[in-house]
């Protein structure tokens, strides 16, 4: 449903993508690992038109498009059809909670306020807020604003959703609520492309793990097999020093 | 104080307050308006980066905040005429005082539209909505809160600077006290009068502006 082929972007002279292929099927729950600087959040960022690739190809539900030359009214349709969860939230800071997942849906959809009203309250109960409605951003917590964004992405119904390490800026203690909201997204059956620095989700939420470092995809492969018998050296290397970090930092929220 | 101050001091009384409220008020309201719309445009233009009208705002916003007030009321109401352009006092006087307003309020915009976390609007993208929309519908309602102190500010420093289109002859509160004391000859007691008259302008519409800043601070409020 999802792929992209060939993918190159460039900030001045440092090249930041160095062609990145990514296949993401229907339903698929697709990992991205890699460190810090490896040129994730830029991969995410171009596939949804944040940055202007300045190569490549992306096929979406059968439809191709050359990065770096989509037309706006395209780009305008394809994003009604995907959603994007950001690492630091984002949250429409002058809109409640309920405003803010419903906001898209009658301003970009041109859902009668009614029926916005209706999904977007659904939407909050799923992730736990019903309570919090009416609250601004500034009132809630991290874990909280991140769970409105995640409400904000499926009250749209979107084909994906694109996660950008949801939960790199919340305290330890408030990525469980977070990751639990995803894993529950994930059973449903949404398709998501997640960048993430959790092993533990990666390994048993994700169908599918694509392990990147410099600009280049170094392996991808079933979840399974990426973290059962990693292929590639720099793969194992990343693993084993991620989760020796991990399991002295955090809990394991599963 | 004898008794003939104080009648002159309370037969002044209306004659000032008078034309308080039926020029100094309407002039402010009318101009702080129009400037109101021309710095949001202005502002809209330069955060978007709209070539051409860019750089015509830029040039705008230099001469009118480059130049004296007075002379911007001198040229357009005593030199216009001299290129067939004769226009009232107090037409010219809104003219001028949206004009220069507008020049500075809409730096204070495009400062405020600038202070918008760059996440919001792209969030507003994420979300289907469009430049347009999202500037209407997110970023600008930030920005006009960020801005509201400076712009109440500005009003209220617009309402005290309208005492100069008495230069223009624009029958103004000011105006109309320099008249009374050129027939009763008491300087001190009267423009100290009038004085109070735009303290309390200024005080009603700080008022405002707390009243105002609670109501849009809402959102802004944290929990605990
Ligand atoms: N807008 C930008 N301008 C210049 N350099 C950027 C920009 N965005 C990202 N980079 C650089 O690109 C590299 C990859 O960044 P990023 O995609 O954020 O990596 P990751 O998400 O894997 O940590 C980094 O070296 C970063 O400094
Ligand atoms: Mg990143």
């Amino acid at each position: 449903m999802l792929e992209v082929k060939n993918v190159k972007k460039s900030f001045g002279a440092l090249e930041v993508l160095k062609g990145v292929d990514l296949t993401v099927n229907k339903g698929d729950v697709v990992a991205i690992l890699g460190p810090s600087g490896s040129g994730k959040t830029t991969l995410l960022r171009c596939i949804n038109f944040l940055e202007t690739a300045d190569q490549g190809t992306l096929i979406f539900d059968g439809e191709e498009f050359q990065l770096g030359r989509v037309p706006k009214r395209d780009i305008a349709r394809l994003r009604k059809k995907t959603a994007f969860v950001f690492q630091s939230y984002n949250l429409f800071l002058n809109k409640t909670a309920l405003q803010n997942v419903t906001e898209g849906l009658i301003i970009a959809r041109k859902m009668p306020k009614a029926q916005a009203e209706e999904a977007g309250r659904r939407a909050l109960a799923k992730v736990g807020l019903s309570d919090r409605w009416d609250y601004y951003p500034g009132q809630l917590s991290g874990g909280q604003q991140q769970r409105v964004a995640i409400a904000r992405a499926m009250a749209a119904e979107p084909e994906i959703i694109y996660f950008d390490e949801p939960t790199s800026a919340l305290d330890p203690e408030l990525t469980g609520e977070v990751l639990t909201v995803m894993r529950q997204l994930a059973d449903e059956g949404m398709t998501m492309l997640v960048v993430t620095h959790e092993l533990s989700f990666a390994r048993t939420v994700s169908s599918h793990t694509v392990f990147m470092e410099g600009g280049v995809v170094v392996e991808s492969g079933p979840s399974k097999e990426v973290f059962g018998h990693p292929r590639e050296a720099r793969t194992r290397a990343f693993l084993q020093m991620e989760e020796a970090g991990q399991r002295t930092t955090r809990s394991d929220f599963l | 104080m004898d008794e003939r101050l104080l009648g002159i001091l309370a037969d002044s009384f209306p004659k000032i307050l008078l034309p308080g409220l039926m020029v100094t008020i309407p002039l402010t309201v009318l101009a702080f308006s129009l400037a109101m719309a021309i710095a949001v445009a202005a502002a809209l233009v330069q955060f978007a980066r709209v070539p051409v009208l860019t750089q015509l705002c830029r040039f705008y916003i230099w001469v009118f905040r480059g130049t004296p007030l007075l002379v911007q009321l001198f040229v357009v109401f005593f030199g216009m005429p001299r290129i067939g352009i004769t226009i009232e006092p107090f037409p010219a006087a809104v003219i001028v005082f949206s004009l220069n307003e507008g020049a500075y309020c809409a730096e204070i915009v495009r400062a405020a539209l600038e202070s918008v976390p760059a996440g919001q609007l792209e969030a507003g993208y994420c979300a289907g909505m469009s430049y347009l929309q999202t500037m209407r519908r997110i970023i600008l309602p930030q920005a006009m809160r960020t801005a509201f102190p400076s712009l109440s500010n500005s009003l209220i420093a617009m309402v005290k600077d309208t005492s100069l289109a008495s230069n223009i002859t624009v029958t103004e509160m000011f105006m109309a006290t320099r008249t009374i004391v050129a027939a009763t000859w008491e300087p001190l007691a009267l423009y100290i009068e009038v004085g109070l008259v735009y303290l309390l302008f200024s005080t009603v519409l700080t008022k405002l502006q707390s009243i105002g800043e609670k109501k849009l601070g809402a959102y802004q409020r944290q929990e605990g």
